[in-house]
C-alpha cells in the first residue's frame, strides 16, 4: 500500500484531494457523530448522530483511496 | 531482546526501581487472580459451606459441586432412601446425605460435547480457508487487496446482535435453527477474518525465494505450497487455530440467541444451572472450572505469540 | 529461525545453479497463478458473503419495513425512514446510549491507566516478569459470559466475596454493598468486571509500544541530561502513543457492542440503569420482536462500529511499519 503510495509522482492537489487532510476530517467527523450519539443534553444531537456518523464513515472510505 | 538491552547499562533500570515495580506487579496478579481462585474453591465447597457467611476459607473440601454438574436429583422422604440398597458411588451417597436420589445424567456433558464440536470444526474450517486465502493474499497481486483485507476484518468488528437478527431469520429459512452446522458455519465466518490477517502475517515471513527454488525444482505452485509452505508456517498456523479455537469456545452472544436445544453450546448453559431455590454455585463454580481448564492450557501454551493474535498480527514481536 | 533461513537459501543458490532449462510446459503445467489465487481466496469470500454481507443487506432491506419475525405471515410493508426516525426519537434507545458512554468511557480510562502503569512496570525487566505476565493475562482468555456469570456470585451481598473483602477494607456494613441490586452501584459492577478482564489486553499492547522505543533514543536523552520525567513525557508517552491509541480503539470497539457479559451479570437491570446498546437491541429484536425497527437500530450501532473499525486499521497499519 505505503510502496505504492511513494512510487506515484508528487504533484501538487488541491487539499480535498489528498489522503492526509480529508481522512483527519474523516476521522474528526466520526468522532463528532460518536459525541452527538453519546451526549445526554439534546434529542436532536442524537437524532442526526447517524447521518453525522454515516457521513463520516462514508467520506473515510471514498478518501482513503486518494493518494497523499 | 533481554541481552541486547543489558548490554546498554545506561538505560537499565536501578535494583530499586526493579524491586518496587515486582512487587506492585505481584500484588496485581496475585488481586486479579483471585476471582479465578474463588471459583475453583466453590466449585469444591458442599452448597451450605458456598453460602456461608463470612465467605468461607477453611473448609471441609466436597465433591458435590460436581455431582450435582453431572446428574439431576430428585427429593425423596428418609423413609425411601433408607429403603434403598446401599449406595454406589461418591455422588449417590453425597446426594442421599441431602434427601435426594439421583434420577439420570444432567444436559451438561451433551452442552459440552456441542462446544467441543462446534469449536474444533469451526477452528478447522477457519483455518483451512484461512491458510488459502492468506496464501492468496500473500503471494499474489489480488486486485483491490487492501479493500478485500479490509472488508473481510470488517466482518469480525460487527456487532454480533446486529448481525444475530437477520442470521436468526435467514438459519430459520433454511432450517439451520439450533444446528451444530449452523453455528459451526457461523463461528467459521467470524474466526476466518482473524484466520486471513493472523496467517497472512506468518506467510509474508516466509521468504519467497523457497517456492521459486521448489519450483525451479519442478514443483507446481500447489506443489510447492503443499511441500514448502504449508510446513513452514506450521507454528502460525497452530497458533492461529489455537486463537479460533478459543473464540469459539467463550462465544456466547450468538450460541444465547441461536440455540436454545439441541445445539446448545456450554456458555449459555452453565448460567442455567439450578438447584433447589435458586442458583446451585457449587455445580455452577464445577461446570465453569471444567469449561476454563482448557483457556489455561491454551493460554499457557500461546503466551509467545499472544500478542500477535490480539492485534491481528499487526504487532509481531 | 535464522539458521534455517540461511541453509535454505543456500539449497535454493543450489538448486538455482542445478536447474536445467525444463521444457515451458514443465514449468507452467498445473494451474496459472492468476487461477489459484482466485481459487484460494474465494471460498472465504464466498463464506463471508453468505454469512456476513447477505444477512447485511437483508437487514438493510428489513430496516425500512414493518416486518415482525414472530408473524412471518404478515403483509410486510415498506415504512419508508419511519423505523430510523423512531429509534433516532426514541429517549429509551437515547438512553441506552448514554448507559453505553458511560460504560465506554471509564473501562477505557481505567484500563489505559491500570493497563499502561502495569506495563511500564513489568518493562522494568525484574527477575520472573515473564512468568507473572502470563499469569496477569489469564483473565482476558476466558470467556466473558462464564466468568461474569460467576461474579454475580462474588457481588451477592451477604455471601459474596467481593462485598465481604469491600467491607472488611473500608468498615461499610455488607448489606449496604448490593453491586447489583443498587441502581448507583450497579454501572460500576459492569464496569469493574471488565476492568477486571480487559486490563491485561491493554497492558499486552503497551508493553510492545514500550518495547518497540529504541534504546538508543534514552541513550541521547541520557546524555543531554535529560530528566526521567521529561524523558518519560517527551519520549516513551509520543513514542507508545499509537499502540496505546490501538488498545484504546479495540476495546472501545468491544466495548461499544458489549452483551455477553452484561447480559449474565446484570441484564440490564435493575431497570435499565445497565441497559446497554446491545442489550436494548437484544429487547427490541427477540423480545419485543420488532425486527424492522431492530434492524434500523441495529443497523445504526453497525455504521458506528464500522467508523471505528476504519480508524482501527488505519491505526494497525501505522503500527504495522514500526
Amino acid at each position: 500500500m505505503t510502496d505504492r503510495a511513494l512510487e506515484r509522482p508528487r504533484t501538487r492537489r488541491p487539499f480535498f484531494l489528498r489522503r492526509g487532510p480529508m481522512e483527519m476530517l474523516a476521522v474528526a467527523m466520526i468522532g463528532i457523530g460518536f459525541l452527538m450519539l453519546f451526549q445526554p443534553f439534546a434529542m436532536v444531537l442524537y437524532t442526526y448522530s447517524f447521518v453525522t456518523l454515516l457521513a463520516g464513515t462514508a467520506m473515510f472510505t471514498v478518501v482513503s483511496k486518494f493518494p497523499e | 531482546m533481554s541481552s541486547a538491552n543489558a548490554a546498554h547499562s545506561v538505560v537499565e533500570p536501578s535494583t530499586a526501581s526493579k524491586r518496587v515495580a515486582a512487587t506492585l506487579v505481584i500484588l496485581y496478579a496475585m488481586i486479579t487472580l483471585v476471582p479465578l481462585a474463588w471459583i475453583f474453591l466453590t466449585s469444591i465447597k458442599s452448597p451450605p459451606d458456598s453460602i456461608s457467611y463470612p465467605p468461607k476459607l477453611v473448609f471441609t473440601p466436597s465433591l458435590e459441586g460436581y455431582c450435582n454438574l453431572f446428574t439431576t436429583r430428585s427429593r425423596q422422604t428418609p423413609e425411601y432412601i433408607a429403603a434403598l440398597p446401599p449406595a454406589e458411588g461418591v455422588c449417590d451417597a453425597v446426594s442421599r446425605e441431602r434427601n435426594m436420589v439421583i434420577v439420570g445424567p444432567s444436559n451438561f456433558l451433551p452442552r459440552f460435547a456441542n462446544s467441543l464440536i462446534i469449536a474444533f470444526g469451526s477452528t478447522f474450517l477457519a483455518v483451512l480457508l484461512g491458510t488459502l486465502a492468506a496464501y492468496g493474499f500473500s503471494r499474489f497481486r489480488v486486485p483491490l487487496a487492501d479493500d478485500l483485507l479490509f472488508f473481510i476484518l470488517s466482518t469480525r468488528m460487527m456487532p454480533p446482535i446486529a448481525v444475530a437478527i437477520p442470521i436468526y431469520l435467514m438459519y430459520r429459512q433454511l432450517g439451520l435453527s439450533d444446528t451444530a452446522i449452523g453455528m459451526m458455519l457461523l463461528y467459521t465466518a467470524v474466526n476466518v477474518s482473524l484466520a486471513v490477517w493472523l496467517l497472512k502475517g506468518f506467510i509474508d515471513e516466509i521468504p519467497r525465494e523457497y517456492e521459486e527454488a521448489a519450483m525451479i525444482d519442478g514443483y507446481t505452485r500447489l506443489q510447492a505450497f503443499r511441500k514448502v509452505v504449508l510446513p513452514q508456517a506450521t507454528t502460525g498456523i497452530a497458533a492461529t487455530a489455537i486463537f479460533c479455537l478459543i473464540f469459539a469456545w467463550n462465544e456466547y452472544a450468538f450460541a444465547a440467541l441461536l440455540t436454545s436445544g439441541s445445539a446448545q453450546t456450554a456458555p449459555p448453559f452453565i448460567p442455567t444451572i439450578i438447584g433447589e431455590g435458586g442458583q446451585d454455585w457449587p455445580a455452577v463454580a464445577a461446570g465453569t472450572t471444567i469449561f476454563l481448564v482448557p483457556i489455561l492450557v491454551f493460554t499457557v501454551l500461546l503466551r509467545k505469540q499472544l500478542l500477535r493474535g490480539i492485534t491481528f498480527g499487526a504487532v509481531r514481536k | 529461525m535464522t539458521t534455517s533461513h540461511e541453509t535454505f537459501t543456500d539449497k535454493a543458490a543450489q538448486a538455482v545453479v542445478r536447474a536445467t532449462p525444463e521444457p515451458l510446459a514443465a514449468r507452467v503445467r498445473g494451474l496459472s497463478d492468476r487461477a489459484i489465487a482466485w481459487l484460494f481466496i474465494a471460498p472465504t469470500i464466498t463464506l463471508l458473503l453468505a454469512i456476513n454481507i447477505f444477512p447485511l443487506f437483508w437487514a438493510i432491506y428489513l430496516s425500512f419495513t414493518n416486518y415482525r419475525a414472530n408473524r412471518p405471515n404478515a403483509v410486510v410493508q415498506n415504512v419508508g425512514l419511519g423505523n430510523y426516525s423512531r429509534v433516532l426519537n426514541d429517549p429509551d434507545i437515547w438512553a441506552s446510549m448514554q448507559t453505553t458512554a458511560h460504560f465506554v468511557f471509564w473501562t477505557i480510562v481505567l484500563q489505559t491507566v491500570i493497563g499502561f502503569a502495569l506495563a511500564y512496570l513489568i518493562d522494568r525487566k525484574f527477575r520472573g516478569h515473564a512468568f507473572w505476565t502470563t499469569l496477569i493475562l489469564i483473565p482476558m482468555m476466558l470467556s466473558p459470559a462464564v466468568v461474569g456469570n460467576f461474579w454475580r456470585f462474588l457481588y451477592e451481598p451477604q455471601i459474596g466475596l467481593f462485598a465481604y473483602a469491600v467491607s472488611f477494607l473500608s468498615g461499610i456494613p455488607t448489606s449496604e454493598i448490593r453491586m447489583l441490586g443498587d441502581v448507583r452501584l450497579a454501572p460500576w459492577a459492569i464496569i469493574i468486571v471488565d476492568t477486571w478482564m480487559w486490563t491485561p489486553y491493554v497492558m499486552l499492547i503497551c508493553l510492545a509500544g514500550l518495547r518497540s522505543i529504541p534504546d538508543y533514543i534514552y541513550e541521547a536523552a541520557e546524555v543531554d541530561r535529560a530528566s526521567n520525567w521529561r524523558q518519560f513525557w517527551s519520549i516513551t508517552i509520543p513514542m507508545a502513543l499509537p499502540f496505546i491509541m490501538l488498545a484504546v480503539l479495540f476495546r472501545g470497539i468491544e466495548n461499544f457492542k458489549m452483551f455477553d457479559m452484561v447480559n449474565l451479570l446484570t441484564g440490564g437491570g435493575p431497570g435499565s440503569t445497565t441497559e446497554v446498546a446491545s442489550i436494548a437491541l437484544k429487547r427490541e429484536a427477540f423480545e419485543a420482536w420488532a425486527t424492522g425497527r431492530s434492524s434500523a437500530f441495529a443497523i445504526v450501532l453497525f455504521v458506528a462500529v464500522f467508523g471505528l473499525a476504519n480508524i482501527y486499521v488505519k491505526i494497525l497499519n501505522r503500527v504495522k511499519q514500526r
